[in-house]
């Protein structure tokens, strides 16, 4: 007897597995930092890149077969066509063998997963932007959407830091931003970090967030009120923002922080990416800070 | 079994009363930190969690001894450097006398394990045999009555104080004894391809073995098998299970500090015969191969095992039935 | 709910070779290798008929402990062919097994491996699922437990027939096995096995049979305490960091028998066999028990130590998949409990974190 499908409501099944990636070329590598690579991608298969879609801040999986899937925020603005970008720093197992592929090669993708910034929502306010490091491209895809439609914000700051100069991505991008008359671009290296000629600031980003951003919103007549600040970074360093952006009287609503659970499956079933009982692959990774601080202490 | 020839007291505490009273003059003296000892599991059965306890008026209510106290404490030795680096001198353990080449094992490579003759004192109990816990709580019926492990037929303190013939009774009559005699002599009867196919990968048996201290660096850990299991495909061509792999890595890492005391058997939850396999590596590996040479190891000794369908599919086959 | 006949004492077995006759799969408890183990059996002599519960659970035939997710081939011009197995698997009936495990597989592993519910997320597994649809879940209720079982504690019972297709209750004098029917799949069932069934008898009578039967093996548990708190404890955040996680959980030796054993841990971990230019991707069980699990890239740990560890797997069960999954986490079979090489016991965990939300609701009033 063959068996029926008796295929209750909640139980749709597609006709591929959810763990399958599809297959994506490398199309262009950009070399960041000795140690961090910008991927753009492009999906072998046209159906796939017809069918393609994905919000801002959203991430994926990409897998070098034979070694394994890692996930990453996927870079690049949505509004980008016939592309999307990834950016990962040299670290483990999968980054290593990403950063030993050429251009041409072919690699698995499998996403969009995960929630999104709500664009709506910031719109008419002032945006900081507070990164680290390889914290970074979780932000840079959000302050691009911001830029394609820089009309509808207020001031933008963006705080960039990473332990040294020889650490600092996106290095064209962000001469190109501290040329704008409306960012205003402050990058920063952790001391120690500094060469000589250096241009930038030195100290830790927390710490240059607290002294230079609050005078900067001054100079333009802004205050804490209307702002919304963006961060992504290692834990310690999120943190330290936080209590920064607090003392600057921004409220935890207004902070919006990526979280980088470790993940394998991004859809909820390998039970990794949880803090207490919020999945960060389901319901984040983007949460504000007021949710952050309500999920135990499990990061 | 391998018993201890190392030096120690002769002593054996015959009761918690007796601890109580010895751990609580060196926990005030502040020459011990805490003792790790057996406590209370639950209301509802005798058996035995691990119990750390640190305050002297806790000896005596909060630690137990009993035949149910099978598993080996030495495994929580560690926390004796702990102890000593916090300026608390050390831990007592409870340990039974079968144990005691656990902790010569521990201290002879006390440089890397980290257990000194200082930091980990042994209240070595007066021990007249422990039960099969597992038949306890029985997945059958008929495994309900209560019996020594198989080990403890071999312990001369056992049999000491039983008397000699009557353990020599309970060894002829105890089928399972002979039966692992047998294994351990010879391995013609399992099929290892199957038996090591059930394996889970939890590491119950590396982790519950008391000669195994490590805290990072596993050669048998997940990455390190994985990287051999897939080396073996990819340069040698051979298919190695990642059950397989992982079962014997970790038997011949362990095998030069292994004291026999079956822990790892025990606590199996699929029941795979890790002492036969353990007899089987020191029968066909005796004298070969270089100890580094793991690949070259595996190479040899997958190629004697060769991983066979089970009949009706014990693994997860799915082939419809004939 | 229907019941539907009963099969005399002493011949629910002939189902097994009646049903293999038909080509369908049985998973029954049987001696692997001198171990009492659910696996595939093709006639009732293989069967072990006086088990309790066996060691493994049959969600292994749903999520197999190693499975293969896709294969990769490279070809000469550096492009991937990913071609995925095919999703043929055979029709399954799973006899034997007990309510502590069908509630657990039937409902909450399903619900883990399915579209939510509640619309919260779409994904939907249907390396899982597929199975699913195609096994049905014939469960004998027991007529006692051992010293670890306490579903009766979690709610459910040994009569119990959540997650069953069928129920199978040794009842009345004879110790006839009266059946009852959950579900379509458990009518298919039925039509199979027709020719065993005895119908015509008294339903009242039988019905009230069974039920006696049903209270006097709840009568025999010995596992019984009061959890009514528990949830309220864990999900006071500021119980977090109690004491008594760190108590216990310092004792666990991290080994992972715990959730392999246990019938509702989901967890999992991708694996890639082969090199870049041909392999296979499988997906393998994993364990909230391992340093690994959780350990960043970056060597972030969000729970550097063992006591964190189990305290997430207590949690799991008793607080995040009533949250995240809207069942029940923990159903009782006390695999935890029979199988932990130290004796760790997740229901001393249960009663003591029981008592000190009731003692903190005493301080309160």
């Amino acid at each position: 007897m063959s068996s029926s499908a008796l295929t209750s409501a909640h139980t749709r099944v597609s006709a591929a597995s959810l763990y399958v990636p599809k297959p994506v070329r490398v199309r262009k590598i950009i070399r960041e930092t000795h140690d961090v690579c910008t991927f753009q991608l492009e999906f072998v298969d046209p159906v796939h890149a017809a069918a393609f879609t994905y919000r801002t801040g959203q991430f994926g999986e990409f897998s070098v077969f034979g070694v394994g899937e890692a996930t990453f925020n996927i870079s690049s603005s949505p509004n980008w066509k016939g592309y999307f970008e990834c950016c990962f720093r040299k670290i483990g197992l999968v980054t290593g063998a990403m950063a030993r592929l050429k251009e041409g090669d072919v690699i698995g993708f499998r996403g969009p997963y995960g929630n999104s910034y709500d664009l709506d929502a910031m719109h008419g306010r002032d945006l900081i932007f507070a990164a680290g490091g390889i914290g970074f491209p979780p932000i840079r895809c959000l302050v691009w959407r911001v830029l394609e439609e820089r009309e509808k914000f207020g001031s933008v700051v963006i705080v960039h830091g990473a332990r040294s100069h020889r650490d600092l991505i996106y290095q064209r991008e962000m001469a190109e931003w501290s040329k704008r008359r409306d960012i205003h671009m402050i990058k920063t290296v952790d001391p120690g970090g500094d060469p000589e000629g250096w241009d930038g600031e030195v100290g830790f980003v927390p710490t240059v967030l607290e002294e230079r951003v609050p005078w900067v919103l001054e100079r333009e007549g802004k205050g804490p009120a209307n702002a919304m600040a963006f961060t992504c970074g290692p834990p310690v360093m999120t943190k330290f923002v936080i209590q920064a952006l607090t003392r600057m009287g921004i409220g935890l609503e207004q902070i919006v922080l990526t979280l980088e659970n470790k993940m394998k499956c991004a859809v909820g079933k390998c039970g990794r990416c949880n803090i207490g009982s919020t999945y960060v692959c389901l319901e984040g990774p983007i949460f504000n800070a007021a949710q952050v601080r309500a999920m135990p202490d499990d990061q | 079994m391998i018993f201890s020839t190392g030096s120690y007291s002769q002593h054996r505490y015959a009761s918690i009363e007796e601890v109580a009273a010895q751990a609580g003059v060196w926990l005030e003296a502040g020459e011990i930190g805490m003792v790790v000892g057996y406590g209370r599991q639950s209301p509802f059965t005798d058996l035995a969690m691990p119990n750390f306890v640190n305050r002297v008026e806790l000896l005596a209510t909060e630690l137990v001894w009993n035949q149910f106290c099978d598993y080996n404490l030495l495994g929580y030795a560690k926390l004796g450097a702990r102890e000593a680096a916090r300026g608390k001198g050390g831990v007592a353990v409870m340990v039974k006398p079968c144990e005691l080449h656990n902790l010569d094992i521990l201290t002879e490579e006390g440089n890397m394990s980290g257990v000194t003759r200082d930091n980990v004192r042994p209240i070595v109990m007066r021990c007249t045999g422990i039960v099969e816990t597992k038949r306890l709580n029985a997945y059958t019926r008929e495994m309900t009555d209560l019996r020594v492990q198989t080990k403890c037929l071999d312990c001369p303190e056992y049999t000491a104080a039983h008397g000699a013939g009557a353990v020599a009774e309970q060894k002829a009559g105890r089928e399972d004894y002979q039966a692992y005699r047998k294994l351990i002599e010879d391995d013609a009867g399992v099929n290892w391809g199957v038996t090591l196919d059930k394996c889970l990968h939890c590491y119950a048996c590396r982790n519950i073995c008391p000669s195994c201290y490590c805290t990072q660096g596993c050669p048998a850990d997940e990455a390190a098998t994985a990287h051999v299991t897939n080396a073996l495909k990819v340069i040698k061509g051979i298919d190695a299970s990642r059950q397989l792999v992982y079962n014997l890595v970790r038997t011949w890492h362990i095998q030069p500090r292994c004291s026999e005391c079956q822990e790892c058997e025990r606590v199996c939850p699929v029941g795979i015969p890790i002492m036969a396999l353990k007899a089987k590596l020191g029968r066909d590996f005796d004298g070969e191969g270089s100890p580094g040479d793991v690949i070259g190891f595996l190479t040899n000794f997958a190629a004697r095992i060769t991983p066979v369908a089970p009949p009706g599919g014990a693994a997860p086959s799915e082939a419809a039935p004939t | 709910m229907k019941l539907v006949g009963t099969i005399p004492a002493g011949r629910v077995w002939d189902v097994v070779d009646h049903l293999s006759r038909q080509g369908v799969r049985v998973v029954a408890p049987t001696l692997v290798d001198g171990l009492c183990q659910f696996a595939p059996v093709t006639g009732a002599h293989q069967v072990v008929k006086d088990y309790l519960l066996p060691q493994n659970t049959f969600k292994e035939f749903l999520f197999p402990k190693q499975e293969r997710v896709f294969t990769w081939l490279r070809r000469d011009d550096g492009s991937y062919v990913v071609t995925e197995p095919p999703r043929d698997f055979p029709e399954t009936v799973i006899l034997g097994g007990r309510p502590c495990d069908a509630a657990a597989i039937g409902v909450s592993l399903k619900s883990v491996f399915s579209a939510s519910a509640s619309d919260r997320w779409e994904h939907a597994d249907p390396l899982f699922l597929e199975r699913f649809e195609r096994t049905t879940v014939v469960c004998i209720s027991c007529d006692r437990p051992d010293l670890s079982c306490f579903c009766t504690t979690m709610g459910l019972g040994p009569d119990d027939p959540t997650g069953s297709d069928v129920l199978i209750t040794a009842s009345g004098p004879d110790g006839d096995l009266v059946v009852e029917v959950f579900s379509p799949k458990g009518e298919r069932f039925v039509e199979r096995i027709r020719p065993l069934l005895i119908t015509g008898q008294s339903e009242s009578l039988l019905r009230e049979q069974r039920l006696a039967a049903g209270q006097e093996a709840r009568g025999r548990f010995v596992r019984v305490f009061d959890i009514g708190q528990v949830k309220a404890f864990l999900d006071n955040p500021e119980n977090f960091d109690d004491e008594l996680f760190q108590r216990l959980g310092t004792k666990c030796v991290s080994c992972g028998v715990c959730t392999f054993e246990c019938p509702t841990c989901h967890c999992f971990d991708f694996k890639d066999l082969g090199d870049t230019t041909g392999g296979e991707r499988i997906k393998v069980w994993d364990s909230c028990q391992f340093p690994a699990f959780t350990v960043h890239a970056t060597g972030h740990q969000p729970r550097p130590t063992q006591w964190e560890r189990y305290r997430n797997r207590f949690l799991c069960k008793f607080k995040i998949y009533e949250d995240v999954f809207e069942t029940l986490g923990c159903t009782g079979c006390g695999r935890c409990v029979r199988d932990c090489p130290v004796h760790v016991d997740i229901t001393s965990y249960a009663m003591q974190s029981h008592a000190r939300q009731v003692t903190l609701l005493q301080l309160k009033a």
